[in-house]
């Protein structure tokens, strides 16, 4: 059995907001990525995912629980969790080559080496040539392929993926994960994807963690026993649309919930 | 150079592509946001140029307005001539120009720091925010009798005006746009491996470069105000000292070429912070022309 790379120990994360109500965004959250494995995590928007996300980036503290990195409980963001955002986070001011360079050449690593992992970077995201460009010359989508390299390119022990496809068209969002999985599998780097995309969870992941509605807790764990490399064409097989159609199903009541939850503070706030 | 041509020559394309669609007829200039043909605009701007031209003519050659109050274009431009080709406008020009840049390159210097700093920094904002948000409000204008008591009437005086008047405007804009850099833009960074210091100088700096440049620019047309005022009140030289003489010698001719003078150097360097924008940040959105 592979050891756990990542470990969520029962985070919960509490906000107090401006009128001094107390929410909780994140109740008691545990899982774990295994090494050279593909996790996702699906809910409804406002569920704590990208909290969560951040929580293990290193970005916000837990109000109470822990995340370990190989054993080691991290509390300060690293190196080691690379992340890509779902907003075009590329640094404007540098080129493609320099952003993808950006985490290197804070390491101070030799040149040599740099122009060496930028262009093998460059190449498995498919935007050799490009090394010159400034971001504001690329599509969302290239911006998305320089930010995963830019992560990759620092080799991280495992890499966070906020929605990175979520501000893309359809068609492009699809060939994004085509990309992302064909380079997962070529690399076997360990991630961590949340998403609300249910085809998209079911599409990448090894497992998919379903979030329930605020507060976020893990609600459902699912094995996604399609072995690798996998072709697109899986989407249409009668298995994934069985894990579909429970995902949905499990999805939508949380969906609900949430709405319901939503007006009755609407309601109560006219009272 | 070259990026200009090159995008004039897309709006050109671009706007014949759209219109060689629609007939002439068709243009509907109640729409809004809708475009029209170059040709047209370029027409219409031109139309409203020489409608101004005409009514100067008019009112000065056909003697229905006193040369007094609207000197004629031929006295005008007699009047421009002979102030240059004597030589005679010369230090009141370089009288303003080196007193406005001194003083904003003095505001400069310390607005952007701070104003980076306390857009970002909650210790910063709590220590200088209320202070300038209070003496922002005080019109500069009002502080120059305290500072001729203070420092009497020649050009220092005049810097400290520009110097006081831009400096609190320029911190304020320039906190705004250090605390408007999106947040993921550091939070990447730190998962990259960048401690505090690095955030703050490779990414919090450079982010707020292009949003800098376009206050600096802004305020600089203030500069130009400020000095005017200034200049009116007390001088013994520059453009508004010229042009308050010209009133007591009821040179109108003057007071115009004065007026064109300080227009057109507004408009150089206005335009200047527009090129440098281009050479300094050409991976800015903002470096188009």
């Amino acid at each position: 059995m592979a050891e756990k790379k990542l470990i969520i120990e029962d985070v919960t994360k509490r906000f107090i907001t401006s009128k001094n109500e107390e929410i909780v965004a994140l109740e008691d959250v545990s899982a774990y990525v295994e090494t050279s494995e593909f996790v996702t995590i699906v809910g409804t928007s406002g569920c704590g995912k990208s909290t969560l996300l951040k929580i293990v980036a290193g970005l916000e503290r837990p109000s109470s629980g822990r995340v370990l990195l190989d054993g080691r409980e991290t509390r300060e963001p690293g190196a080691d969790r690379g992340m890509v955002f779902q907003s075009y986070t590329l640094y404007p001011w540098l080129t493609v080559k320099e952003n993808i360079a950006f985490g290197l050449r804070l390491k101070k690593a030799p040149k040599g080496e740099i122009d060496e992992t930028v262009a093998y970077y460059l190449d498995k995201v498919g935007l050799t040539g490009f090394d010159a460009y400034y971001p504001k010359a690329l599509s969302g989508g290239m911006k998305q392929r320089v930010a995963i390299a830019r992560a990759m390119a620092n080799n991280p022990e495992i890499l966070l993926l906020d929605e990175p496809f979520g501000a893309l068209d359809a068609q492009t969002r699809v060939l994004m994960q085509e990309l992302l999985l064909q380079l997962m599998e070529e690399t076997k780097m360990t991630v961590l994807f949340v998403t609300h995309d249910i085809d998209e969870a079911i599409f990448l992941g090894d497992v998919v963690y379903i979030m329930t509605a605020r507060p976020g807790r893990i609600k459902e764990e699912i094995k996604v026993d399609v072995s690798h490399p996998r072709s697109p064409d899986i989407k249409m097989t009668p298995m994934f649309l069985e894990l579909k159609k429970k995902v949905v199903k499990s999805i939508r009541e949380e969906t609900v919930k949430s709405v319901a939850q939503s007006l009755g503070r609407v309601e109560k706030q006219e009272e | 150079m070259e990026a200009r041509t090159e995008t004039e020559e897309i709006t050109l394309i671009k706007s014949q592509t759209e219109t060689s669609q629609r007939r002439w007829t068709e243009q509907d200039f109640l729409k809004p946001k809708e475009a029209i043909r170059r040709r047209v605009y370029l027409g219409l701007t031109a139309t409203s140029v020489f409608a101004i031209l005409l009514l100067w003519v008019i009112l000065t050659y056909g003697g229905i307005v006193d040369a007094m109050f609207l000197p004629s274009p031929s006295s005008l431009f007699k009047t421009g001539y002979h102030l240059f080709a004597s030589g005679e406008i010369f230090p009141h020009i370089w009288t303003s120009l080196y007193v406005v840049v001194l003083g904003f390159v003095f505001a400069a210097i310390l607005a952007v720091p701070a104003g980076i700093l306390m857009g970002s920094f909650k210790f910063v904002e709590a220590l200088i925010e209320p202070v300038i948000n209070f003496v922002r409000y005080l019109p500069v204008s009002a502080m120059i009798p305290l500072l001729i008591l203070w420092i009497g009437i020649g050009d220092v005086e005049k810097i400290a005006v520009i110097f006081l008047g831009t400096l609190f405007q320029l911190t304020f804009l320039i906190a705004d746009v250090s605390a408007n850099v999106p947040k993921e833009l550091l939070q990447v960074a730190y998962t990259l491996g960048a401690r505090k210091r690095d955030v703050t100088l490779h990414v919090l700096i450079p982010a707020s470069l292009p949003g800098i440049m376009d206050n600096l620019r802004i305020t600089m047309g203030w500069a130009w105000t400020y000095l005017i005022v200034a200049e009116l009140v007390s001088a013994e030289k520059g453009l508004g000292y010229m042009i308050l003489q010209a009133m007591r010698g009821m040179q109108t001719d003057v007071i115009f070429v004065g007026l064109f003078v300080i227009g057109l150097l507004g408009l150089v360097t206005d335009q200047s912070f527009k090129y440098l924008t281009l050479w300094l940040l050409p991976w800015s959105e903002k470096a188009s022309v």
